[in-house]
């Protein structure tokens, strides 16, 4: 009896044991890989946020389907964690808190806005957690914060090319300013006067609004008295697609160009004709020459029942970049050791996604084409394409 | 275009954001000039007559006319539940317990029609919105025609109604000397609930006049409100055609200024008169100043 009962013992302790030491000596392997996605699920800018959050779901539908994530010859599933901001940074910072010290996220994807952005990435830098930014477009967010990479354009790469293209390719020979009223429109007004100083184009008038405004028909009375060719116009839909249907309807003809902000189907519903021969930058569209944004386009309205457009596209990439990341470092943990080959294969990548190539450079910023598209019968057309470099 | 043409432009551009700016102060300051309470939810009556009208006319698909009165209709009815539910229980309480009401309702209200209608703003299409209209050098369209004779033409009803008939007699009554009034036979309950009717229905006259021109989005009652009061205070508070001069006043100052000086100042000047007339003439342009001695 007795020798029967230790005999059951070391059994039982050889049941519990010999896993944990087998698990013990071998490669880690989590039974998933935690990603965590911030962004504006519910509030005013709910409606972008929650393209972001379905263009990255469907990357990790995607990848789990696939078998998931090779860290060193196991494939592991992909368990994501969207938290919603609401589009306001002091939620935004409580948010990532809890994706790093409750969900334990690897990595942290996010977040919309640039004000939420730069507050939170001081989070995951106090925990020494990489962060991917997919939208948020302030220059600042990538400097000097070294466990950040960001894959898109910013704001003076986008607002830069746009001007060299309206001032030096358009043809145009004058322009009204016509700029938000905040860091967003100054900014961009000022890239703007640079570059038409240099190619030797007059600027007729500097006009501003506010966030929230709702008539713009005295600017652009004086806007239209003083006639210019073009308007650069630095706005977000909603204001921008009202501005564009009040000049329109004061007879106003002058060529309207803007930045990534009217890249969304909202746009131009909202617009409508008045919306018609606006040229502005995209960082994302349907590209022939890019097979895997053709079935982005496809496989997004049928995951998620929403357009396929670059908010939803900027994500799902950040996904599939977090997944190559995590498969070179092998490894998928918060510790020390792990963050930092996650860190150095983000550094070294060289990746073809649904935006097509993007690798990053020292700062973390990512290195990517954007498109210069035109209003044509209610749709985008591309007409340009602007590379890191000017190629 | 000529200096005088560009006068007249930005003049007529200002008289259309002064037919709003009037249409939703005289309701504010009706309220308080009567009851002596603040409706800091002014904005949101706004905001959602401007929703009522767009499910009334492209969902319903309602002439635009009649969507425009039932779209007033409704949101008289709302400032009746208003008056009931916020305002009278707290008639005679200290003002802060008003206040602090009627800005949770409008906290409320917004996100509600945040929940309803969703964050992404919508278009009321009519017809004749966009369509242009030459009056000898200058443009507009139809639609901003629209918004100045509608709101005069109500305006111009409701102030003769006030000065002219027996209920208006009863409201000035009611608005000099609440308990005399009371003391004279007037049902103040009855006058509280009309008030509060007519401060509605001219908000969403506002609201759907605007909504073609402009966007329909659940912020938009914030600024409305914020300029709504600054027209109150500088009409002086509580008087009737005060609130009307100096919603058009403030429309077409700021039109000029932003048009002649510089638009990023146009909420700037605004903001400045407001101010100025504090400083020199608290008591608003056409304010009796004796009115809360008692």
């Amino acid at each position: 009896m007795n020798a029967r009962r230790r005999s059951v013992l070391v059994l039982a302790l050889l049941v519990v044991l010999v896993p944990l030491v087998l698990t013990g000596c071998g490669p880690k392997a989590p039974a998933s890989v935690r990603l965590g996605i911030v962004g504006p699920f519910t509030g005013s800018v709910a409606y972008y946020g929650n393209l972001m959050k379905q263009g990255g779901l469907l990357a990790v539908d995607e990848i789990n389907k696939a078998g998931g994530v090779n860290l060193g010859g196991k494939k592991v599933p992909i368990e994501a964690f969207p938290v919603d901001d609401a589009g306001k940074p002091a939620e935004s910072v409580a948010a990532v808190e809890k994706l790093i010290t409750q969900d334990k996220v690897v990595i942290v994807i996010g977040a919309y806005l640039s004000s939420c952005t730069l507050a939170n990435l001081e989070v995951t830098g106090r925990y020494n957690i990489t962060q991917i930014v997919p939208i948020a477009v302030a220059d600042a967010i990538t400097t000097g914060h070294p466990w950040v990479f960001r894959n898109c354009p910013n704001q003076s790469m986008q607002t830069g090319q746009m001007a060299v293209w309206a001032v030096e390719k358009s043809g145009l020979k004058s322009f009204a300013l016509f700029l938000q009223n905040d860091d967003y429109g100054r900014g961009g007004g000022e890239v703007f006067r640079k570059a038409a100083e240099k190619a030797g184009v007059q600027i007729v008038t500097t006009e501003y609004f506010n966030l929230g405004d709702t008539d713009f028909s005295t600017q652009l009375t004086k806007i239209k008295s003083l006639n210019p060719e073009g308007i650069f116009l630095v706005a977000l839909v909603t204001e921008g697609s009202q501005i564009v249907k009040q000049a329109r309807s004061m007879g106003m003809t002058q060529q309207f160009f803007g930045l990534g902000g009217f890249a969304s189907q909202k746009f131009l519903e909202l617009a409508g004709d008045a919306a018609e021969g606006m040229i502005h930058v995209s960082y994302w569209e349907p590209d022939p020459n890019n097979p895997k944004s053709l079935e982005f386009a496809k496989a997004m309205p049928a995951f998620s029942g929403m357009e396929a457009e670059m908010f939803s596209a900027a994500t799902y990439d950040a996904v599939y970049i977090a997944k190559e990341a995590l498969e070179k470092a092998g490894c998928a943990s918060q510790e020390a050791e792990c963050q930092e080959k996650i860190r150095k294969a983000l550094h070294a990548m060289d990746y073809m996604g649904v935006q097509g190539r993007t690798y990053f450079d020292e700062e973390g910023q990512g290195q990517l084409c954007f498109y210069i598209v035109r209003v044509q019968g209610g749709k985008r057309t591309i007409i340009d394409k602007a590379c890191p470099g000017g190629s | 275009m000529s200096l005088e043409t560009l006068l007249g432009q930005q003049i007529l551009n200002g008289l259309v954001m002064g037919a709003i700016y009037a249409c939703m102060a005289l309701g504010l300051t009706l309220i308080y000039g009567i009851l002596d309470q603040v409706n800091f939810a002014h904005g949101e009556m706004y905001m959602l007559g401007a929703y009522a009208v767009l499910v009334f006319s492209s969902w319903l698909h309602f002439p635009y006319p009649l969507a425009i009165l039932l779209g007033m209709v409704a949101i008289a009815i709302l400032g009746l539940l208003f008056e009931h539910g916020i305002f009278r229980p707290l008639r005679g309480t200290p003002e802060l317990n008003t206040i602090i009401a009627s800005l949770g309702a409008s906290i409320f209200l917004w996100n509600l029609a945040l929940v309803v209608f969703g964050p992404i703003p919508q278009e009321l299409k009519t017809s004749i919105a966009f369509q242009s209209v030459q009056i000898g050098p200058l443009s507009t369209s139809v639609q901003r025609l629209l918004v100045i004779f509608v709101s005069v033409g109500i305006i111009g009803i409701l102030y003769l109604v006030i000065m002219r008939t027996r209920i208006g007699k009863a409201m000035r009554a009611a608005s000099q000397d609440r308990d005399i009034a009371q003391l004279m036979g007037v049902d103040i309950g009855r006058i509280a609930e009309l008030t509060f009717m007519v401060g509605g229905a001219l908000a969403a006259l506002a609201g759907g006049l605007i909504a073609p021109i402009f966007l329909v989005y659940p912020s938009m009652g914030l600024m409305a409100a914020q300029k709504a009061f600054v027209v109150v205070i500088l009409g002086g508070m509580g008087n009737v055609l005060g609130a009307i001069t100096a919603g058009f006043f403030l429309g077409v100052v700021e039109s000029i200024a932003a048009g002649f000086v510089s638009s990023q100042l146009r909420d700037l000047f605004a903001f400045a008169i407001l101010v100025l007339v504090l400083w020199i003439r608290p008591e608003g342009f056409f304010g009796r100043t004796a009115k809360k001695g008692g």
